[in-house]
């Protein structure tokens, strides 16, 4: 009987006694989801595995130099962003969401923006705006005579520089839940607490803050799950963090069990994230009492508190967004013709070509573990699904360890016994291949993906399924007639965010790509190592233009979202 | 001195004139209720009353005092109403005490405002409950927490926004019921918005019937039914029949008899309207004179405390009426047979027909 095997033949009259297996774990559908779960979820259990070989003097070695400072940095990081973007982002989504104020449209969707762009680029694009010898500098000094050590400067690469590009480019995660939870609460819940004789300022603080909590807490989460997974901006403002230490315990110092247990620990930071969050939900349970949705009031704001409610919105769009594609732009303009050649147009390729595979293999995933758990909606599949969702919170050089180490240790052993028996080497057969770094972006970007599809596959109710069968469909007519067409533009938007995520990417592909296999960001980042940031703008306005295609996806998703507001 | 005052209220939706020049005044202690379909303008009123809706012209007047006019337009939370929504919309993230405690906000210590709380959760019956959360409650349950908490800071005014349409029938009537027990207990002034006839003349001591935007008859609910002013006000109220006719000599013709058509001018065409209850049917004897007017009967259904009957009544000009009688009790008379008719004609009110429409 292979594994599969559901029907025995002959066993029983209906044929269809369940074998040992199936008892156990359902059936086909549940394997896959168990499978697909189970490798999302192997990196992390093999990091975890990794960081519990013992390293002896090397992790001595980290514990008394490095490793206060990277938890240090690491916390400082976390709060200044979390209050960052906390601020912003809660702030903005309460102004576009509540009051009228001219360009509040437009602010609603241009809020959205910096999420375009990667913090890496914002990192690199700033530091050649603002260093010594960037137009900033320069212009100040061209117009006050003053020399060198004439004024001080702030310096751009330093830990307060990071929590600055990090939140500008990270708030849009807040903004977005924020307003949608301010969006979805009754109007009619802030009126009656208006007529119980509160101000619009207290009704804010004492109901609509409260109700949108869980959302926000939510957005913050996911910032600090991003601000963990950064690489690109700490290592390049030297803030030693542990993406960075990780990075010179494996390459620098060339022990990679210590980059494991410096991943382990990471991956600590996540995990009380992620359990962070589920506490402050607590007790309170905040289903909408009310039902009823009106048109938001949006209070006219007149005078000084528009033009206020101006500047709040259009701060951190001209420093999120337009500042820095400007200065891309710019700076593309003068170094494009130099820089896009064949190479370029190789790395182009590059990029697409891991993007389109990932994104492909991450909506087929999707599509199957959405499936099962329609098919069999039992506990173990529904635990599963959530497994496999899990993995965007795990930082990308996490990720890379995970598969990583134990890839190279397959493909050493292999090569070890093929060389001492058949005199042959083998080389790599799994670590730096397209395998490996697909299989990494898959478990960072699934979540995506799975999210997109389940939430499509549900607007397929049952009785659809059921009217379509007595209409004389069977399933798989079924699914190609009635699911196909429903789900097909949610299948796409699936794909396309992922795609983008993986164009962006750059600590896992850093790490992990087949050797001589550059992409736009590792183009990004190695020209901004060597100093040549505007010759870096060129890819990095490519991405940076890849990356608005999600935040219009995601701010139409948003406009449709409101009950009763559908095409407001 | 008036609870609630509105002076010549309009107010416009783009193009759309919602409210077009309302007035109307409630009384320390009474009940009004916006009675209109959807879409007239009787929550734009009330969320002008409230301070929800700037206003756009006329004045509000809340216990003498001018709370909105072209100058001043007070926010909500310093006019001291108490407001009620349809949804109710309890705050999802307080408890049922903390719920109505939220509108005390001048009692600065915390015992004082618990205890107005637990008071007033007492008078709606729910005092048991104050430790619940508002999706633990049930819909009955969930309006009379909102009710305690409008009521709790003792507002002069109650706004009521259609306050039961989220109920089913049943539990209706006894959280109307207990809502009219406790507003009149509070002393408070309520005015209530509606689009049921019924409950409005349950709730109110007057009346505001509202069409496009205008407030088109008011008065005690006895009087808007048994005075209508109109074709719609009369149709507003209950199921009523319709006869066509022509004025001839100060009266029209009907299968009943003439009926009186005061003022009206010779010659034109009317609408005679007839509650089903003024048509009071009886059987006819074997060797009774023949009645007045008699009618087939089409079907005959119970309906609890009053029976339908429909009736076919005899050729007017070639064609057959329709009509619906109400008979209290029970009061089924077989298919085809043939009752006697008699028509009330305090309940038959005749317009002239350019105004049906």
């Amino acid at each position: 009987m292979t594994l599969f095997d559901r029907v025995a033949p002959g066993d029983g009259p209906g044929g269809r006694a369940p074998s040992a297996l199936a008892a156990v774990f359902g059936d086909v559908w549940t394997l896959v989801a168990l499978a697909l779960a189970l490798g999302v979820a192997l990196p992390v259990i093999a990091v975890f595995g990794l960081a519990a070989i013992p390293t002896g003097p090397v992790w001595r070695h980290l514990v008394d130099t490095v490793l206060a400072i990277y938890v240090g940095n690491t916390v400082v990081l976390l709060i200044g962003v979390g209050i960052g973007v906390l601020t912003i982002g809660v702030g903005t989504a309460w102004l576009v969401t509540m009051y009228r104020f001219p360009g509040r449209r437009v602010f609603q969707v241009a809020l959205l923006l910096p999420m375009a762009i990667p913090a890496y680029v914002i990192a690199y694009t700033y530091t050649g705006l603002l260093d010594f010898a960037g137009p900033v500098q320069s212009g100040l000094r061209a117009l006050t005579g003053w020399a060198r050590r004439d004024y001080w400067w702030p310096e751009v690469r330093s830990l307060g520089g990071a929590i600055a590009m990090l939140t500008l480019v990270l708030y849009p995660y807040v903004y977005m839940l924020a307003r949608a939870a301010f969006l979805e609460q009754s109007v009619c819940v802030l009126e009656i607490s208006r007529t119980l004789g509160r101000g619009p300022w207290r009704t804010f603080a004492e109901v609509a803050l409260p109700l949108a909590r869980p959302a926000i807490v939510t957005g913050v989460t996911l910032a600090l799950m991003e601000t963990l997974n950064d690489y690109g901006t700490v290592q390049y403002f030297a803030v030693d963090t542990f993406a960075t230490g990780i990075f010179r315990a494996w390459f620098g110092m060339g022990q990679p069990g210590a980059a494991a247990q410096l991943a382990a620990i990471l991956m600590l930071f996540v995990l009380a994230l992620i359990l962070a969050e589920r506490l402050s939900r607590g007790r309170a349970r905040f289903h909408q009492t009310s039902m009823r949705y009106r048109g938001l009031p949006g209070l006219e704001l007149r005078g000084a508190a528009s033009a206020l409610a101006i500047g709040a919105c259009a701060l951190p769009v001209l420093f999120g967004f337009i500042v820095p594609a400007t200065a891309l732009a710019a700076w593309a303009i003068k170094t494009a013709p130099a820089m896009v050649d064949v190479h370029f147009l190789r790395l182009a390729r590059n990029s697409f070509v891991l993007a389109a595979i990932a994104a492909m293999a991450a909506v087929a995933m999707s599509v199957l573990l959405a499936y099962s758990y329609r098919l069999r909606p039992s506990r173990l599949v529904f635990a599963a699904n959530r497994v496999a969702a899990m993995g965007y919170a795990a930082p990308g050089l996490v990720v890379a360890v995970g598969i990583m180490l134990p890839f190279a240790e397959f493909d050493n052993r292999i090569d070890a016994f093929m060389r001492a028996h058949f005199g042959w080497s083998t080389g790599l057969l799994l670590s730096g291949t397209l395998v490996a770094v697909t299989y990494a972006y898959l478990v960072r970007f699934l979540a995506v993906a799975l999210s997109t599809v389940e939430a499509s596959l549900a607007k397929v109710t049952p009785s659809m399924d059921q009217a379509a069968r007595t209409l004389g469909h069977g399933p798989l007519a079924t699914v190609l007639r009635v699911h196909a067409p429903i789900m097909r533009p949610s299948l796409l938007t699936a794909a396309v965010l992922v795609f983008v995520d993986v164009m962006k990417e750059l600590p896992a592909t850093l790490v992990m790509r087949p050797f001589n296999f550059d992409t736009l960001a590792i183009r990004v980042y190695e020209l901004a190592g060597d100093e040549r940031l505007a010759d870096s703008s060129s890819a990095a306005l490519a991405i940076v233009l890849v990356g608005i295609v999600p935040v219009a996806l995601i701010s139409r998703a948003i406009q449709h979202g409101r009950p009763g507001n559908a095409g407001a | 001195m008036d609870a609630l005052r509105l002076d010549r209220v309009s107010h416009r939706f783009g193009g759309l004139l919602a409210v077009d020049e309302v007035s109307l005044a409630v009384h320390p202690g009474e009940v009004v209720c916006l009675l209109g379909p959807s879409g007239c303008g009787k929550t734009t009123v009330l969320r002008i009353a409230a301070g929800l809706e700037r206003l756009q012209a006329g004045r509000v007047l809340i216990s003498g005092q001018t709370v909105a006019d072209g100058t001043i337009d007070l926010p909500p939370e310093k006019r001291g109403v108490g407001l009620v929504f349809q949804d109710y919309a309890l705050f999802p993230h307080l408890n049922v005490l903390d719920n109505v405690a939220f509108g005390l906000v001048d009692a600065r210590d915390t015992p004082a405002r618990k205890a107005r709380a637990q008071d007033v959760l007492a008078q709606v019956d729910m005092a048991d409950w104050a430790a619940s959360w508002p999706h633990e409650l049930s819909g009955g349950q969930q309006q009379r927490v909102a009710l305690a908490r409008a009521l709790a800071p003792r507002p002069r005014l109650v706004l009521l926004d259609e306050p039961f349409s989220g109920l089913d029938s049943r539990l209706r009537d006894q959280v109307r019921d207990q809502t009219l027990h406790v507003l009149k207990q509070s002393g408070a002034a309520t005015l209530m918005v509606t689009h049921d006839s019924e409950e409005a003349m349950f709730m109110a001591d007057r009346i505001a019937v509202m069409r496009q935007g205008r407030v088109v008859q008011l008065g005690r609910p006895t009087q808007l039914y048994c005075q209508p002013d109109s074709v719609f006000v009369a149709s507003f109220f209950s199921e009523i029949n319709r006869i066509k006719g022509v004025v001839k000599s100060g009266s029209v013709h009907t299968p009943f008899g003439a009926v009186a058509a005061d003022g009206l001018a010779e010659g034109a065409e009317v609408a005679v309207l007839i509650r089903p209850e003024a048509l009071r049917l009886s059987a006819i004897e074997d060797g009774a004179p023949e009645p007045a007017s008699a009618a087939r009967v089409l079907a005959a259904r119970l309906l609890g405390r009053t029976s339908l009957i429909h009736l076919c009544m005899g050729d007017m000009g070639g064609q057959h009426l329709h009509l619906h009688a109400r008979m209290p009790g029970q009061f089924l008379p077989t298919e085809d047979e043939i009752v006697a008719v008699d028509l009330d004609r305090r309940q038959t009110f005749v317009f002239p027909i350019a105004e049906t429409t």
